[in-house]
């Protein structure tokens, strides 16, 4: 009873110094992965291109590091590049022709990790030629997510609570005049685990529920804000565009067709635990015949639910969708965001008044020793 | 045993029949009658009367001086074999024999006389003789043992009740040999340690003939007749065969368990409680009349493990020693279900199935997945599926501590809880106006 814990007392989190190296080191390749993708964001480049920029970035950058131990390590979640409506997970096959326009809205998302410690970021930017800040509605979008990622923060904080980051969020998004879309979540990570148990809705639902527990020290999360112009409730308009699937562990079951078989192992060996995307399955498999029987093969699979697809949701009509997304460490001595890739410069029209967000953003996210003192002071 | 009957008295035992009480009433009382009944219980056939007279005085006139018991008692002992006869025409037959002319012969002495005894003086005398070391020279010997022995032969021997008188000149033991307690006569014994079987000195082994069959002292030809002829007449056959090495000792070692020893084959050799036997015929008659003509084998190997030789195992056909060689083998059988064939010789090693396990060949099982990424997640997701929170390993450990409750706190406010209830039932039960005033 009394030492149950004790043999994990070699605890895998952020009281681990180990730990918190291998997850600046992520963000490190995180960041610069998104740079690249970002600088690579011309209009007429084409999205297939962008999304294996970013991959092999990872995977180069990924070799460099940690090279002596023994260690698993790559991409965490495949690079997506989503234009415009579409809400995110849009990492085409090597034929695709999607090609970046001008004034397209591009959202960047992706992840690593270094012994399944992850570290994700996605970043919004708006493709022009020539680098100026961005202005008019777009701007406001943006502005307004990178607030509510900078409230987010301050928010999950160890003694906060879960159901305290929506309303905050949703202010901001009015003051803006967008709104947070439906669906998105802030949630922990563990090692190997991409999406832990504790979980943050940006807008509950009726029919999203989540439990409401309070935040701890040395734990993970991974901030992700989606706001939209429009409603912020997506839709799937075509399930076949969905590329990126995970494993689903949980369940087992005998494909029958050899080509689900050859299209399952292939996964299984590659990418047992974390999201890939059907490109990467493809350029892997040494088994050439994987990229003819893929599409036979996965049907199977889903149809068993061997896979847990992310499709490609769709925001209504031309509204556009920014995305803002970064990792955070809650150490003892204040939030470390890890992951920051140079952002692009936005030139907001409108802006939140409200006194408590104002409030808020200017609190610090780190414990320093002084305001420590002062609030025992100001309890005693 | 009597039968009325209209020409007169009829005694079933004797066979004949009375014209009169009185002559009935008198024959009840006779000897003869009483002889019959004997012979009755014994299982023997009833004598008349004349023979029974004619019997009588016979013993009388010949064993007159030595034995004053009843008639047929008495026992005729050669000294140099100590064969035993029931009568004097037995004995004179035997003399007669060519057999006994050729004992004598080799004794080197003349024709003993036969020695008349009763029975209960010879059988103690069987005993002291027994129980000394050496079977030494009987002729002359004898009395004088007997004479050392200081124990009287009792001219007015205890009545037996038993009579041998079978057809053949050989007296064969009874059951009375047997003893059942070896009383006053082991006192008077010399003290050679004659209680156990096994202390005859080894040098008196040799003596036993191997021909000489062990249940009935046929001689054979030689040792393989006289086996074949033991096997065929008892069953007696010498387990382990293959491995003995030694037939002729180890028969040695059976004929003098038996002469010397007198405890059946089929007793173990160091088994102190082993019933004992008078002679050499006690013991013999008594293994053919149980139908126990067998040698004890089983956890019992030690007694005789002089005579056999179990290393054979390794011997092949030639009587040659078979050796591991560093011949390339041909194949080697994997514990009797698998063959594996040489590396060499084009067959590469390749290991052959049996049958029987062709459903654990076809079997194709599924590696499982070690690694942690797999396990941590597979975990998680089912969990998730059942609904279950999975423990959160980042809160401290103290802080833990301090906010799970003890069994101990658990388990006082449960009964506490329980008081509660069962004061409050009672409270109820009471009615209104009842009850602790706070």
């Amino acid at each position: 009873m009394s030492d149950y814990g004790s043999e994990e007392e070699v605890q895998l989190d952020l009281s681990n110094s180990d730990v918190v190296t291998k997850y600046k080191a992520a963000a490190e390749i995180v960041n610069k992965a998104i740079a690249v993708v970002c600088a690579a964001a011309k209009p007429g480049a084409k999205v297939v291109d962008l999304c294996k920029a970013g991959d092999d970035t990872i995977v180069e950058e990924c070799k460099k590091i940690f090279k002596g131990k023994q260690l698993e390590k790559g991409v965490a979640f495949p690079t997506c590049v989503s234009v415009n409506s579409v809400v995110g997970h849009f990492s085409p096959l090597a034929d695709d022709v999607t090609e970046l326009a001008d004034g397209d809205v591009m959202k960047v998302d992706l992840g690593v990790h270094i012994d399944g410690f992850i570290a994700t970021q996605a970043q919004t930017a708006v493709v022009q030629a020539a680098d100026g800040p961005v202005t008019g509605k777009k701007a406001d979008l943006i502005a307004a997510t990178r607030m509510c990622f900078d409230a987010a923060l301050r928010l999950i904080r160890p003694g906060k609570k879960v159901g305290e980051v929506a309303p905050v969020l949703a202010k901001i998004a009015e003051a803006y005049g967008c709104s947070v879309v439906e669906g998105v979540m802030c949630h922990e990570m563990k090692q190997f685990v991409i999406d832990g148990n504790k979980c943050v809705l940006n807008r509950p639902s009726p029919d999203q529920k989540v439990e409401d527990v309070e935040f701890e020290e040395n734990e993970v999360y991974a901030i992700d804000i989606v706001l939209s112009t429009g409603e912020g409730k997506p839709k799937i308009l075509d399930e076949k565009a969905t590329t990126v699937y995970k494993r689903a562990l949980d369940q087992e079951y005998n494909l029958k067709l050899k080509a689900s078989r050859t299209v399952f192992s292939e996964i299984n060996k590659n990418f047992p635990a974390m999201p890939f995307t059907l490109r990467a399955l493809v350029e892997n498999a040494k088994d050439k015949d994987v990229a003819k029987q893929m599409r036979l093969g996965l049907v199977e699979c889903l149809n068993h639910m061997l896979l847990h697809p992310y499709p490609v949701l769709h925001e209504k009509g031309d509204q556009l969708v920014a995305q803002v997304k970064g990792t955070v460490l809650l150490m003892p001595n204040g939030s470390d965001v890890v992951t920051k890739a140079p952002a692009q410069e936005v030139a907001p029209d409108g802006k939140c008044e409200d006194a408590d967000v104002v409030a808020l953003l200017a609190t610090s996210i780190k414990n320093s020793k002084k305001k420590k003192k002062k609030a025992d002071k100001a309890a005693a | 045993m009597e039968e009325r009957n209209a020409t007169g008295f009829y005694c079933s035992t004797s066979g004949t029949v009375f014209s009169d009480k009185e002559s009935y009433l008198e024959h009840m009382k006779s000897d003869f009658h009483r002889y019959n009944l004997k012979r009755k219980v014994a299982g023997l056939p009833p004598v008349t009367k004349e023979w029974f007279e004619a019997r009588r005085a016979q013993l009388a006139s010949a064993g007159g001086p030595a034995s004053g018991a009843s008639p047929g008692l008495r026992v005729w002992v050669d000294p140099l074999t100590r064969k035993k006869f029931a009568s004097e025409n037995t004995w004179q037959a035997y003399t007669r024999s060519k057999k006994y002319a050729e004992l004598v012969k080799k004794s080197g002495q003349p024709a003993p006389g036969p020695i008349i005894m009763t029975k209960s003086a010879e059988k103690s005398a069987n005993e002291r003789h027994e129980q000394e070391l050496g079977e030494a020279q009987p002729s002359g010997a004898f009395s004088s043992k007997v004479g050392k022995g200081g124990k009287p032969r009792p001219a007015a021997a205890i009545p037996e009740d038993e009579d041998e008188d079978t057809e053949d000149g050989w007296e064969t033991a009874s059951d009375e040999d047997i003893v059942e307690a070896l009383p006053a006569n082991h006192d008077t014994a010399e003290a050679d340690g004659e209680d156990t079987d096994e202390d005859v000195a080894p040098e008196q082994w040799e003596k036993w003939d191997v021909c000489r069959s062990l249940f009935d002292n046929h001689i054979s030809k030689d040792l393989e007749s006289n086996l074949a002829y033991m096997y065929k007449h008892y069953g007696f056959y010498i387990p382990d065969a293959e491995y003995l090495q030694d037939p002729e000792g180890l028969m040695k070692y059976l004929g003098c368990k038996l002469q010397y020893g007198r405890v059946p084959l089929y007793t173990r050799g160091d088994d102190p409680t082993a019933k004992q036997f008078r002679s050499l015929h006690a013991v013999q008659r008594h293994m053919v009349d149980t139908n126990q003509c067998r040698m004890v084998y089983e956890d019992n190997e030690d007694e005789y493990d002089e005579y056999y030789k179990y290393e054979d195992e390794l011997l092949d056909n030639e009587g040659k020693e078979l050796v591991v060689s560093d011949a390339p083998p041909s194949a080697m059988m994997t514990g009797g279900h698998e063959l594996v064939l040489p590396s060499e010789h084009g067959t590469g090693g390749k290991i052959l199935g049996t049958r029987e396990f062709a459903r654990y060949y076809k079997q194709r099982p599924r590696l499982e997945d070690s690694r942690e990424s797999v396990h941590v997640n597979t975990m998680l997701a089912r969990y998730r599926s059942l609904g279950i929170a999975t423990i959160d390993g980042t809160k401290s450990l103290e802080a833990k501590k301090q906010t799970s409750k003890t069994n101990k706190d658990l388990k006082w406010e449960g009964k506490r809880n329980i008081k509660t209830e069962v004061w409050s039932n009672f409270v109820k039960e009471l009615g209104k106006g009842v009850g602790r005033m706070y």
